[in-house]
């Protein structure tokens, strides 16, 4: 099972290893629904265009930066907007516990102190195909986002995280969905904000 | 030097009893610290669908009714999802071999010494002298026992009548089982 602490926040990136005096791994509060926030691309420095050559900033996949693209299309001038979340990933990044008992290929763990915890279960996730495998990590980043929380009233419109029309199933279904619906890019712009005047059109 | 000094002026009595002091006030400083920043931990996770029963006997090992016989267990596993342990009398086999005996069964979540909680949003923790129907995998561990499935693996059974209708609905499931395709290890063992 790989485990995977994600630290969440449109402008907090927490690097691999420790914290470093010029990108502080401390989280921050999430904003409230609805705020828009003209600076939240200024405040504390985020990654730029420079750690996607970094050997220390690990990327997750392309689960997440099709996730990134495509909310990015209609919001954000730097990369500080366009990638607000990045996965430092502990060990190896997988580790097999050896278990099959629970049948999951994934898990979210909300912390309240912190940075929330991501599971990847290898029992699952190895026989998987590649679609499989960047839906379960595209529905993991959405929790960690805060998207479609506690939206089942929604279901239908909220394709990542609910599984699309045809899913009953409150814990996921599939759909092959890698990237978010429309639904789960208003929530993210509600939660996390953009800039003015990009947000007029998302997605 | 600077020790010497120190010796000097308080005594040798005076700095054993604030070390003594000190031993003795730090685990209680720990715990009450522990205990003020516990919190709530909730669990969501992407499984396939197993609500079904058919899906659901196909995927467990183990398909029995059984009785809570008493409290659980907190188990901190850290690396994977935390586990809470109950003693389980067997009381009916419907599918696999687990013997017709006191068995440990665990199920996910559950609340450690200082009050943290974990839990899966919308399923309740199993309780005492309560019967259930239990779907389980095994886990692989001694101390862990079978596994509950996550959300739909155990149902509570409140009356006989619910407990035959059930029980009816599983034996037919089982026949009809879907083959889950990702086989248990620990289930070759045995």
């Amino acid at each position: 099972m790989a485990h995977v602490r994600a630290g969440v926040g449109a402008d907090l990136i927490c690097g691999l290893g420790r914290p470093r005096w010029w990108a502080p791994c401390q989280p921050r509060a999430g904003r409230p629904p609805g705020a828009r926030v003209r600076d939240a691309g200024r405040a504390p420095r985020g990654p730029t265009h420079r750690d996607h050559r970094r050997p220390q900033a690990w990327y997750a996949g392309n689960a997440h930066a099709t996730v990134n693209q495509r909310m990015r299309r209609g919001c954000g001038q730097t990369m500080s907007e366009r990638i607000p979340l990045r996965i430092p990933v502990k060990g190896s990044g997988a580790v097999n516990d050896g278990r099959c008992d629970l049948g999951w290929y994934g898990s979210w763990e909300k912390s309240p102190p912190g940075a929330d915890d991501i599971y990847l279960y290898t029992c699952e996730m190895h026989p998987a195909g590649t679609t499989r495998r960047r839906e379960v990590m595209a529905h993991e980043f959405g929790h960690a986002l805060g998207l479609a929380d506690g939206c089942i009233e929604h279901q239908g419109l909220s394709y990542l995280m609910m599984g699309g029309p045809d899913s009953v199933d409150p814990f996921a279904g599939f759909c092959g969905c890698i990237g978010p619906g429309q639904h789960e890019k208003n929530d993210y712009y509600a939660r996390w904000g953009c800039l003015e005047p990009l947000c007029s059109q998302p997605g | 030097m600077f020790a010497t000094r120190v010796m000097t002026l308080l005594g040798r009595r005076s700095i054993a009893t604030v070390l003594a002091l000190v031993a003795l006030a730090t685990p209680l400083v720990y715990e009450a610290y522990m205990r003020s920043v516990a919190a709530t931990f909730e669990i969501r996770a992407f499984s396939r669908d197993l609500s079904d029963p058919r899906r659901l006997a196909g995927f467990a090992d183990d398909v029995f009714v059984g009785r809570v016989e008493g409290e659980g267990r907190f188990y901190d596993l850290d690396s994977t999802v935390n586990r809470t342990v109950f003693p389980v009398r067997v009381l009916e086999v419907l599918k696999g071999d687990v013997p017709s005996a006191d068995i440990l069964v665990n199920q996910v979540g559950g609340e450690d010494q200082y009050g943290n909680v974990w839990r899966i949003e919308g399923v309740p923790m199993l309780q005492p002298s309560e019967t259930y129907l239990f779907a389980t995998r095994s886990s692989g561990d001694d101390f862990l026992g079978e596994t509950a499935t996550p959300g739909v693996g155990h149902t509570l059974l409140a009356s006989d009548d619910q407990r035959r209708r059930l029980v009816r609905r599983f034996r037919d499931a089982i026949q009809s089982a879907i083959p889950y395709d990702v086989p248990n290890p620990a289930r070759s063992d045995r």
